[in-house]
């Protein structure tokens, strides 16, 4: 017969193992999920440098993006990340991405943002759940690495006005009027969306911020109509304010 | 489902955001009333502070057990039976906080009955998914806050000789848990806070034992 001491010690080593490997697993998400984010943020960057070039190069460059650092995300999410959810048996898949999946959330909105910022300068559309639930599904299997969340596709489109405003303004000027008010209407129905889904998630802050935006956008129309206006005879002065009222408000 | 339109989509979405928010909501009335029973239980094992060592069996443990075999059936058939494993798994962060407090009432019943521990695997009602493994955890924690009232309280009735005893196991328990490495958590933060607890029960130990009251 065992002591009590030793019997509690043998059940706490049971213990152990399942915690460590439960902290070690966190914590491999927890890194993976700062670098899709850090990798997302670098790709929106890279996107706002494509609207401006001619048709043509945007194109090559789109490819570019998708190819290069698209797909370098797209390989944490179905390598990295893929494998801590791997589980044959069902339920202990699932337990495990109840626990877990909120490690990666943050990587998570950051993605959609990137991702509908792709979407939107290639297609004009705004992204749906399901696309990014497709996007996330690797070729040839039956579920998404993780399951993104309404909340989770709700922060991201989002933050995705930020982006839009950012675009509307740095093309001011040398764009089609139409596209800045494709933005303006885009980000409005950004905002129906927030607004519905209030009762169920804290979105003040971001619809906060998105009201700013379409505030900026018009503050930042308003001076390039009144110059364009003034420096009418003088395009190339123009040209120097308009980049001088973009920087200021980018 | 596939929808052309966005709007729809989205008009899909609001509503299974909608319904998901509804079944919770009733979840959790359900849980509220389960809780009552977890109320009644703690009632009647706080009375172990002012209970005599030979009235506990029947003024506490007795009353107690009957509490909680009722919030045991009341959680079998309203959650682990009545629902399919997905779904339990699903919303069990709903019932975790009951319980935790479940397994610490059961933690408590069990030292003062047999002053020994039960194992994570004896809660087997739970571990259906080897899961609870962290409100068991918790549970195990309050368990020490609780013994260490008790010690204080102990002597308050004249019961010297069960401090040293209560400290035994407590010890045996904190060494137990020591062997976990907890990262900054909210598990770490109660962890670190049970070597007060030991001080105090150290501290009654060496009022004892200085007026040779053990």
């Amino acid at each position: 017969m065992s002591t009590r001491r030793e019997r509690i010690n043998e059940q706490f080593e049971e213990i152990k193992a399942k915690v460590d490997a439960d902290q070690d697993k966190r914590e491999r998400l927890i890194k993976s999920s700062r670098d899709i984010t850090a990798l997302s943020k670098r790709m929106i960057f890279s996107l706002h440098r494509v609207y401006k070039l001619p048709r043509i190069e945007q194109f090559k460059q789109f490819d570019k993006i998708r190819n290069d650092q698209f797909k370098q995300i797209q390989d944490i999410w179905f390598n990295r990340v893929a494998i801590e959810f791997d589980y044959q048996d069902e339920l202990t898949r699932l337990n495990v991405s109840q626990n877990f999946s909120k490690f990666v959330s943050a990587g998570l909105e950051e993605y959609i943002e990137a991702l509908s910022f792709m979407e939107f300068l290639e297609s004009d559309m705004l992204i749906t759940i399901d696309k990014v639930q497709n996007v996330l599904t690797k070729e040839g299997s039956e579920r998404a690495v993780v399951e993104v969340q309404p909340s989770e596709y709700l922060g991201g489109i989002g933050d995705l006005t930020g982006e839009l405003m950012r675009m509307a303004i740095q093309i001011l000027g040398s764009a089609d009027i139409s596209l800045i008010e494709r933005i303006v209407e885009l980000i409005k129905s950004v905002r129906g969306i927030l607004e519905d889904n209030q009762n169920h998630f804290n979105l003040q802050q971001k619809i906060n911020t998105l009201e700013n935006s379409l505030k900026k956008i018009e503050d930042t129309r308003y001076t390039y109509e009144v110059r364009k206006a003034e420096f009418k005879d003088n395009p190339e002065a123009l040209k120097r304010i308009v980049e001088q009222c973009r920087n200021e408000s980018g | 489902m596939r929808f052309d339109n966005f709007q729809d989509q989205m008009k899909h979405l609001n509503v299974t955001i909608e319904k998901d928010n509804d079944y919770k909501q009733s979840l959790r009335d359900t849980v509220s009333l389960m809780d009552e029973h977890l109320q009644n239980a703690m009632a009647n094992a706080q009375r172990i502070h002012t209970t005599k060592q030979e009235d506990i069996k029947i003024n506490v443990i007795e009353p107690t057990t009957s509490c909680l075999k009722q919030f045991r059936e009341f959680y079998l058939s309203e959650f682990a039976n009545k629902m399919s494993d997905i779904e339990y798994l699903k919303y069990q962060h709903l019932w975790s906080r009951s319980i935790q407090t479940y397994m610490f009432i059961q933690l408590l019943l069990n030292y003062l009955q047999d002053e020994d521990l039960l194992t994570h695997k004896e809660f087997n009602e739970f571990t259906k998914y080897d899961d609870h493994l962290y409100d068991y955890l918790f549970a195990l924690i309050s368990l020490v806050n609780e013994l260490t009232r008790l010690t204080v309280n102990t002597v308050i009735m004249n019961e010297f000789d069960r401090p040293k005893r209560i400290s035994a196991f407590l010890k045996d328990v904190y060494q137990g848990l020591s062997l976990l490495n907890f990262k900054n958590d909210a598990l770490r933060r109660k962890f670190d806070s049970l070597k007060y607890d030991l001080n105090k029960v150290e501290g009654v130990i060496y009022d004892l034992t200085l007026r040779n009251l053990n």
